[in-house]
């Protein structure tokens, strides 16, 4: 473009306007555009439209008519025309005017495009929306870079990051939407689709466009009858939750605010335990779409015949593929588990044909059950369709969980429980043999031997001790199994239900020869005491039968060293396991003792590499085990032996885990998140 | 011997904790609405063969708090409002049809209770030959005077607000659901809860009468079977023969609607 007369000004006292020509074509711009999304892959045949600022603001243009008559005209040249991406990406627009753009995209075909990409395994905390939370500020780290952000700038390009909220030129359909505003952390500025804007300067060069896929987050949840660490961390932060004394907010703001928000992976804080939840990345459209709490304290009971032992609450969740129940129990140590006016009752039909049930806990179920009727129609109704139904609670939650476990025992629930109390009888521990549980036992926790089983523990070894190997390990129950052992139950006893998770806190005894007079064996007398270094296990029995493919050699190698009938003496079935340590309440918390341990337990297993003190106390005990073991009881040894067999087995549990979609990258998340907690509290 | 130590040290926390249980300061529930009173009046009128229960009713107090444990101290320091939920009567039918019920919304009592929420739940009688060999469960109307109300019970989502009288006619179609266990349900379908149209949640203020006559449209039943081959969608026959899947758990209502 050429310039015709003299365009410099002078300003002076007597301004004089100057007429300037311009001649030729003004010069053209160029600029490419290239979308990826966080694995650096391209995101191919985008309809992508760039739109011309206006060339003044609305403030300039105002000033501009004061001296004018007629002002002056923002509006842009004409905009250039719609690009489509080709296989890299890349879309180059020419001819472009000296103006600032907005890009936009084709809205409802980048949502449905970006659904289906993963998520990069770093997080880009610089993306959280702005908190509406004074005290907690949305978390910026300017120094923070992504992979694709380092080869862009290598490359001397320009990077954007973005969701899919600033490209859109339109709301994409959102499947099961009935909120009233779009997602914030995907469309930051709501249903104003302003596009990214890139400034002039920005012009003849090349912009790497880095776009968030469209993705939420999901609880890592497994289907598998055998044990799943995952399942049992996870759960345990869901039967923790149950607790929140915020009800609905609590949980609403984890499942539809932290479940949308990819800047981080969601947590759940309740001190002292900081759960950072083991979370896979799912297609938008896949994400958590109900979350309700319920609370039964609301309701008054219409015949209260009997005095109500608690009020009842729970929550559950609902996604594509999975529907989860949390109960809440008690955090305190409970005075219910000696009230003596809670006798058995028969138990109802829809529970099981046989057998009795504590009272209490089956009142306090039935209140929440009858009166929210409809929430639980349904939840039986999304079940219908095929998802897995998930339940979980500590304690008093655990007892509950199990009775809402057996009334959907068609379904074939999977229950994780946290130290829960005896609930059902044996007649009907017997007939829920669909129902995979996993009963998670804190050591000594006194709750989880109330109500007492009497002479249970003797009592079976006696009777079913020798039956057991025949019936095979743990004595799976069967369908046939109860109509063998009809006749050797003892209707009135409180059985446990379910396979036991222990975390078993080990002593190694040592033994000394004391002597009054020297080198004459008649007056010695052996002392017994328990040497210095403890440690606590996670000991999952049934791990030793597993039938997944890529545990059985593991586990063979275990039977072969530790024959059943050692293992079933030491873990009979339906009962808990002799501990080291008295029955302690203490034992109890779900916040201090069960998720601490479960946390670490993970951490240990996603984080090889990691120091942690517990495995300085396992090395010390097993070095104790090595040094004294002479002096030690030859029947606890080899159980000790056992234990840490054991132990080293729990990693198994997460092969199943690596293989699920996502997984790995669960794992490792998980890993830059969470830290080593306090596993005993006092 | 072993047992017995075992009984014992299991034994003696509870023993420990006897003489702490019992000492609880118990809140005083009694109502005793001053005269001078604001009061809101549900007026509930049903076709044969339909029921309403009780009014569930819920005060709150924020003088009498509830204390709650809290693990940070471990203690029951924190405390959150009273509750005092309350069960309360319709009158019986007068010569139109029309039952009703007032109720304070102060409550009044040492405690100065304040209503928080009130929750009528209509469904099929008994009697009724449809609701033979099934569970019949009840569909609500959830009215919340706070911010809290009955969100954490018979509340779904969050509450539509709505200020002055509300007036109800809704339509309302039995609809009997299989499960894939076997069991039968029959409930009174109005409509999908979740969406902002057929919501019966709501966050009132400004109100002195609630009256409720719903249209029950007793002869076109809609029927919801579970899918054959798992995972799958619920199918829906229609009063009109006419069949159709479902995007979620609930019937097509615009489509009950043009057939009532």
């Amino acid at each position: 473009m050429e310039i015709v007369g003299d365009n410099t000004c002078v300003t002076s006292v007597v301004p004089k306007s100057k007429t300037v020509l311009c001649r030729g074509k003004p010069r053209k711009y160029w600029m490419e555009l290239q979308f990826v999304d966080e694995n650096n892959v391209p995101v191919s045949g985008l309809n992508v439209s760039l739109e011309y600022h206006p060339l003044a603001t609305a403030a300039e243009v105002a000033a501009s008519k004061r001296f004018g008559k007629d002002g002056y005209d923002p509006t842009p040249p004409p905009n250039p025309p719609v690009g489509v991406t080709d296989s890299q990406g890349l879309v180059r627009f020419d001819n472009l005017y000296w103006i600032g753009v907005n890009v936009k995209a084709d809205g409802q075909q980048l949502a449905d495009e970006m659904e289906q990409r993963p998520l990069g395994v770093r997080r880009n905390p610089n993306s959280q929306p702005e908190s509406k939370n004074r005290s907690r500020p949305a978390t910026r780290d300017l120094t923070w870079q992504s992979d694709v952000q380092k080869k862009a700038d290598a490359a001397g390009q320009r990077h954007h990051y973005v969701t899919i909220g600033q490209l859109c030129d339109r709301l994409p359909v959102i499947d099961n939407c009935k909120e009233n505003e779009p997602p914030r952390f995907h469309f930051p500025s709501g249903d104003v689709m302003k596009g990214t804007p890139i400034a002039r300067e920005g012009l003849d060069q090349r912009h790497v466009i880095e776009v968030c896929p469209f993705r939420a987050w999901s609880l890592v949840l497994q289907d598998t009858k055998d044990y799943s660490l995952a399942n049992g961390y996870n759960l345990g932060v869901m039967a923790d939750m149950a607790y929140a004394k915020g009800g609905d907010t609590v949980i609403k703001q984890f499942f539809f605010e932290q479940c949308l928000d990819l800047s981080r992976t969601p947590e759940y804080i309740d001190f002292p335990s900081f759960s950072q939840a083991l979370v896979v990345d799912v297609p938008f459209s896949q994400r958590y779409t109900a979350a309700e709490f319920l609370d039964s304290s609301q309701l008054r009971e219409g015949a209260a015949n009997r005095p109500l032992l608690d009020s009842t609450q729970l929550f559950y969740v609902e996604n594509a593929e999975k529907v989860v129940v949390s109960w809440r129990g008690t955090q305190e140590a409970p005075d219910w588990f000696v009230d003596l006016s809670f006798s058995p009752q028969r138990c109802p039909p829809e529970l099981s044909e046989a057998g009795h049930i504590h009272g209490g806990f089956l009142d306090a179920y039935r209140l929440a059950k009858e009166r929210f009727g409809d929430k639980f129609s349904d939840i039986k109704g999304i079940l219908d369709k095929g998802k897995k139904l998930y339940i979980c609670g500590h304690s008093l939650g655990g007892a509950l969980g199990l009775i809402y476990a057996a009334e959907m025992k068609a379904f074939e629930p999977l229950l994780y429980t946290y130290g829960m109390p005896r609930t059902f009888t044996a007649d009907a521990v017997g007939r829920l043999y669909q129902v995979t549980h996993y009963r998670h036992v804190n050591d000594s926790d006194t709750i989880t031997s109330v109500p007492f089983d009497a002479n249970l523990d003797n009592w079976l070894y006696g009777k079913f001790g020798p039956l057991g190997a025949t019936l095979g390990f743990f004595w799976t129950l069967t369908t046939e199994l109860p109509a063998q052992m009809g006749g050797l139950y003892i209707g009135e006893h409180y059985w446990h239900h379910g396979k036991p998770v222990v975390f078993f806190r080990t002593t190694q005894t040592g033994s000394f020869e004391e002597c009054r007079v020297m080198m004459n064996p008649n007056t010695c007398r052996r002392l017994k005491y328990s040497q210095q270094y403890k440690v606590k296990l996670f000991l999952v029995p049934s791990m030793a039968e597993t039938e997944s493919e890529e545990a059985k050699e593991a586990q063979e190698a275990f039977i072969s060293e530790f024959p059943m009938a050692d293992i079933q003496k030491i873990f009979p079935r339906n009962t808990n396991p002799a501990f080291d340590h008295a029955s302690n309440p203490a034992r109890h918390s779900m916040v201090k003792e069960y998720l601490p341990f479960l946390n670490n337990q993970l951490l240990e297993i996603a984080d090889p590499e990691r120091k942690l003190s517990r495995k300085t106390y396992r090395a010390d005990f097993r070095q104790q085990m090595d040094t004294f073991g002479d002096s030690s009881p030859p029947e606890e040894l080899k159980r000790n032996r056992m234990f840490l067999a054991l132990q080293d087995m729990v990693g198994n549990s997460l092969i199943i885990t690596r293989k699920y979609p996502g997984g790995e990258n669960a794992l490792i998340r998980f890993k830059s998140v969470a830290e080593e907690e306090v596993e005993l509290s006092n | 011997m072993n047992c017995l130590t075992k009984t014992l040290a299991a034994l003696f926390p509870a023993i420990a904790m006897l003489p702490l249980s019992g000492c609880a300061s118990r809140l005083d529930y009694t109502l005793n609405p001053p005269v001078s009173n604001d009061w809101v009046t549900v007026t509930v009128k049903l076709p044969q063969e339909t029921e309403a229960l009780p009014l569930d009713v819920l005060y709150r107090s924020e003088t009498c708090r509830k204390e709650v444990y809290d693990n940070t101290s471990e203690s029951h320091m924190a405390t959150v409002r009273g509750v005092n939920p309350q069960l309360v009567s319709l009158s019986q039918t007068d010569s139109s049809g029309y039952r009703e019920a007032k109720i304070a919304l102060n409550g009044g009592g040492k405690c100065g209770w304040k209503l928080s929420g009130i929750r009528l739940g209509i469904q099929l009688s008994k009697t009724s030959a449809l609701a033979n060999g099934k569970n019949i469960i009840s569909t609500s109307y959830v009215f919340d005077f706070d911010d809290e109300g009955y969100r954490n019970a018979f509340g779904y989502g969050n509450p539509k607000n709505v200020v002055g009288n509300l007036r109800f006619e809704t339509d309302f179609f039995p609809l009997i659901q299989s499960h894939r266990d076997g069991e039968m349900v029959i409930t009174l379908f109005g409509g999908d809860i979740r969406d902002e149209k057929w919501k019966r949640y709501y966050r009132v203020s400004s109100i002195s009468k609630i009256v409720i006559e719903p249209s029950i449209h007793m002869s076109k039943v809609v029927r919801v079977v579970p899918p054959n081959s798992l995972p799958g969608d619920l199918i829906a026959t229609y009063p009109d023969g006419s069949t159709g899947i479902l995007p979620y758990i609930y019937p097509d209502y615009e489509k009950l609607l043009s057939m009532k």
